[in-house]
């Protein structure tokens, strides 16, 4: 009675990401608005393993990308080189500042990184220098919404450097943007599997474990469960359009830099 | 491999509204800050089948329950029939206005009735003229995110008349509330486990179920099967209060009638 094979959550996860239009192989775009051409240079800041980066290197631009923790650069490098990127570099930096020159990408991506750091206007600011005037930004935090639910289990360190050390609400993530004197095109919520996801697994993992991504405790199995059979219901995205508008995980800003 | 047997939602359901603070019977608390007495007389405008003025009557108090439903005001009639309530009275009426007198409740309670009355000005200022001064009332209506989700899969049926015509935003139940000349004794978010279970028991039940409290679907069984095991977790208590704070299926407010107005 073992052969039904338990659904994995990083491939449940992935697959709303496709569904809420990223990584859209059919048409080039990252994400809804944001398209990735050969001809473009694309800068990720803080890729972590490159998932990301690695959408944009398989559509054929030269990539740079930048972490400050060496294992996730490597692994990032290691999938990029063998990707039709047309060319790529990988920086280790804590990217204070960013050593890349003025007016370089015709995309910058910065997700998931604004939380870590100590000052995100001057983060920030450093994005926007390094992107040419006219190009556009994708930058992403976690929801306000979602971290509330996150710090009922999850254990201190959490919300401690290295990391989660801000929560942003929505008007913050918003006004940060703008007062970098920025254009919003796109201001989207996403991720809700991963907002019930979290609490659910760190309240029932081993503790030290690490990230509990990958959790066989009956509770998270019945989340994922249920997810991955509301992925495959003809209705399925009415609940998860409705979820990410009350419960994102992340919020995700395009913006574009002036000319 | 014997079959696994279904979880009953409304079993899951009421197991977490005693462990939000409802219907005590240890310390005879209706919810949280109102102790129903033996002496007490309490009205429930709205009773629907009964569970929260059964409970009343469970405590030996005087009760008074009014229903627009005549089915569902002989259900709570039948089932009070049958508790120490040393008086009961049933009435059926739209309650507009109530027909009882002044100044008469020690404690009214109206839950999940606001929501589907043309003018909740007019309603709020009749559970007003009924509560003794110094009295209690219990007061709840659908929180105004848990609707959006509804609002996802339900049928068109749940926002017409005669359910649902009117969704309460943030604040704006407290300012009813005050504009009636009520003080707000305190504030609670309860049932977020009916916030999800409900969406998705529409988008996989039957055209034919009304509200399905009961759906046999794998999505909602994996719902109330989770949602078991989080009530058996020792932290399991923070889920639900987290939860609680973002994703309430129920506003709830506790206000009392001043003395002298």
């Amino acid at each position: 009675m073992n052969n039904v094979k338990r659904p994995r959550s990083a491939s449940v996860g992935l697959k709303d990401r496709t569904l809420e239009g990223w990584f859209n192989r059919e048409t080039g775009e990252l994400a809804t608005g944001v398209p990735v051409r050969a001809s473009d240079t694309v800068i990720d800041v803080g890729c972590g393993d490159g998932g990301v980066i690695g959408f944009c290197a398989s559509q054929g631009a030269e990539v740079i990308f930048i972490d400050r923790d060496k294992v996730r650069l490597e692994r990032t490098e290691a999938r990029v080189a063998e990707s039709a990127a047309r060319s790529y570099r990988g920086i280790l930096s804590d990217c204070d500042p960013i050593p890349v020159a003025d007016a370089t990408g015709d995309l910058v991506i910065c997700t998931e990184v604004l939380e870590h750091v100590p000052d995100p206007a001057m983060f920030l600011a450093e994005l926007v220098r390094i992107t040419k005037p006219g190009s556009k930004l994708l930058l992403t935090v976690p929801d306000s919404r979602s971290e509330e639910l996150v710090a009922a289990t999850a254990p201190v360190e959490y919300f401690q450097e290295p990391n989660h050390i801000r929560v942003f609400s929505v008007d913050d993530f918003k006004s940060l943007v703008l007062n970098a004197d920025l254009e919003i095109e796109s201001h989207q919520f996403l991720g809700c599997f991963w907002s019930i996801f979290w609490p659910l697994s760190w309240m029932t993992c081993k503790p030290g474990g690490g990230l509990p991504i990958d959790n066989d405790d009956p509770i998270v199995e019945n989340w994922v469960s249920l997810w991955a059979h509301l992925q495959r219901h003809p209705d399925g995205e009415k609940i998860r359009n409705a979820l990410n508008q009350l419960l994102p995980k992340s919020q995700s800003i395009v913006a574009r830099k002036p000319m | 491999m014997t079959a696994r047997t279904r979880p009953y939602a409304p079993d899951v359901g009421m197991r977490d509204r005693v462990k939000e603070g409802w219907c005590n019977g240890k310390t005879g608390q209706l919810t949280e800050g109102v102790v129903v007495r033996s002496t007490d007389t309490v009205i429930d405008v709205g009773c629907g089948y009964g569970g929260l003025i059964g409970f009343c009557a469970g405590q030996g108090a005087r009760t008074i329950f009014i229903d627009v439903d005549t089915e569902r005001l002989l259900a709570t009639e039948n089932s009070i029939k049958a508790s120490p309530a040393h008086a009961y009275r049933a009435i059926h009426s739209d309650c507009d206005p109530i027909p009882l007198d002044q100044e008469m409740g020690d404690i009214v309670i109206c839950t999940e009735v606001l929501e589907h009355v043309r003018d909740p000005h007019r309603l709020m200022s009749e559970l007003v003229r009924i509560t003794k001064p110094g009295g209690k009332l219990v007061i709840t209506v659908p929180d105004g995110r848990a609707e959006i989700f509804a609002a996802a899969t339900a049928p068109d049926s749940y926002f017409v008349e005669p359910n649902h015509i009117r969704v309460f935003a943030t604040g704006e139940l407290e300012a009813l509330i005050v504009e009636a000349g009520l003080a707000i004794e305190s504030e609670h978010h309860t049932g977020c486990f009916w916030a999800f279970y409900l969406p998705l028991s529409w988008l996989t039940a039957r055209d034919d179920d009304d509200v399905p409290v009961d759906n046999p679907h794998p999505i909602t069984d994996h719902w109330t099967r989770l949602w078991q095991g989080v009530q058996k977790h020792p932290k399991g208590e923070a889920i639900r209060e987290a939860f609680n704070q973002v994703l309430p299926r129920t506003h709830c407010i506790v206000a009392s009638k001043p003395v002298s107005t």
